[in-house]
């Protein structure tokens, strides 16, 4: 019953993209399709409404990205280039086709949950909404296994009464 | 933008020591490939409740919402168990002689980048917000937040960090409990009756 209710697989570990240049949170690992390292991007399908795609289409005339059509991307908190997103490729660049494209160079992350400063003892510590979460998965257990009871007590009820019926 | 490059040196000393120059993010993203993106939850909360505080004048990254407790609302404020180091809590206490905070003393927490003061933690405190000493709280109109689910920033004024209690969850659970152990109890008499006439009849 436990295993049913704990997640399956890797967890997701949840954290932003910010602009190097003025903090504003670009993506997040929601959007996250993967990182691409010899181009130092990170690829996403979706961004943040922090994220101005260019209107004008540019041909890329670099050894590696040669013949492609795409639009710069850009921070609306500071304005400065933080990727591409690729409209028109060959066929070795279609996996990043129409995927928004930021510059590792360009970003910063954030892991949600990994801030550390804490003046409340532990034990003391209110329930935060992570570990309301874990309470809630744990009283959803109970749920289960007292339904389970439930149901075992009234068949057993029935079962008697209709013995007390016979004798 | 001295606040960024701080960030940034920080960064390389944590993973991999001086000696090597490496970009923070490049780091987490292989950290990230053994991480499910079409995950709905994360360690048991919704995607959609997932929010990024950061400080409205600079945009440092102050906590988040795993970290986020009941109580904040009352005083206008987002309470917080844990906060990232870009939030600096004044060692001096600061007593209030007016407004919601009159008469408690609390330190002062400000933004480590930009020194903008971002919010309070309550040291002495009255009944009403006693539960609230200890924590990080941050005023709402001092901070802006980014939401995961609609991948917006917004002020934090604009939203509401109401969690709702799980007592009534507990309480409707104890009662199913109390309501089964009666049953069981009655079963056990009704047996029990149902063996002594047997005996008696035999
Ligand atoms: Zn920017
Ligand atoms: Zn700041």
């Amino acid at each position: 019953m436990a295993g049913e209710l704990s997640t399956v697989g890797p967890e997701h570990i949840p954290m932003v993209f910010l602009c190097c240049g003025c903090g504003m949170v670009l993506a997040d690992s929601c959007g996250l399709v993967g990182n691409e390292l010899q181009d130092e991007v990170a690829l996403f399908s979706a961004v943040s409404s922090n994220v101005s795609v260019g209107t004008e289409q540019k041909l890329s005339k670099t050894s590696t990205d040669f013949g492609c059509l795409f639009e710069e991307l850009t921070c609306r908190g500071c304005s400065k280039i933080i990727g591409r997103i690729y409209r028109c490729t060959p066929k070795v660049l279609d996996f990043k086709r129409d995927l928004f494209c930021l510059d590792i160079d360009s970003i910063e992350s954030y892991v949600l949950g990994s801030a550390e400063q804490q003046i409340i003892s532990e034990k003391e510590a209110p329930i935060s909404l992570e570990s309301r979460a874990a309470l809630q998965q744990e009283i959803e257990k109970i749920k289960t296994v007292l339904s389970a009871l439930e149901t075992n007590l009234s068949v057993t009820e029935a079962k008697l009464s209709s013995f007390e019926k016979k004798s | 933008m001295l606040c960024r490059d701080k960030r940034k040196v920080r960064c390389v000393e944590d993973v991999c020591g001086l000696t090597a120059v490496c970009n923070p993010v490049r780091e987490r993203c292989e950290i990230l490939s053994n991480s499910s993106f079409d995950s709905t939850t994360c360690r048991g909360v919704g995607l959609d409740e997932l929010v990024v505080f950061q400080c409205r004048q600079c945009n440092a990254v102050l906590g988040d919402s795993l970290q986020l407790c009941r109580g904040g609302e009352q005083l206008g404020a987002v309470s917080c168990i844990r906060v990232t180091d870009e939030v600096v809590c004044e060692d001096c206490l600061v007593i209030d002689y007016e407004g919601p905070l009159n008469g408690c003393s609390y330190h002062v927490l400000h933004c480590r980048s930009c020194t903008m003061k971002v919010g309070f933690s309550l040291f002495s405190a009255f009944a009403s917000v006693a539960h609230l000493r200890e924590l990080f709280c941050f005023l709402k109109q001092n901070i802006s937040c980014y939401i995961l689910k609609t991948k917006t920033t917004v002020p934090a004024s604009d939203l509401n960090f109401d969690i709702s209690s799980l007592q009534e969850d507990i309480d409707k659970l104890k009662q199913r409990l109390v309501k089964a152990h009666n049953s069981m109890e009655l079963l056990t008499q009704r047996l029990e009756e149902l063996i002594i006439s047997r005996t008696e009849a035999a």
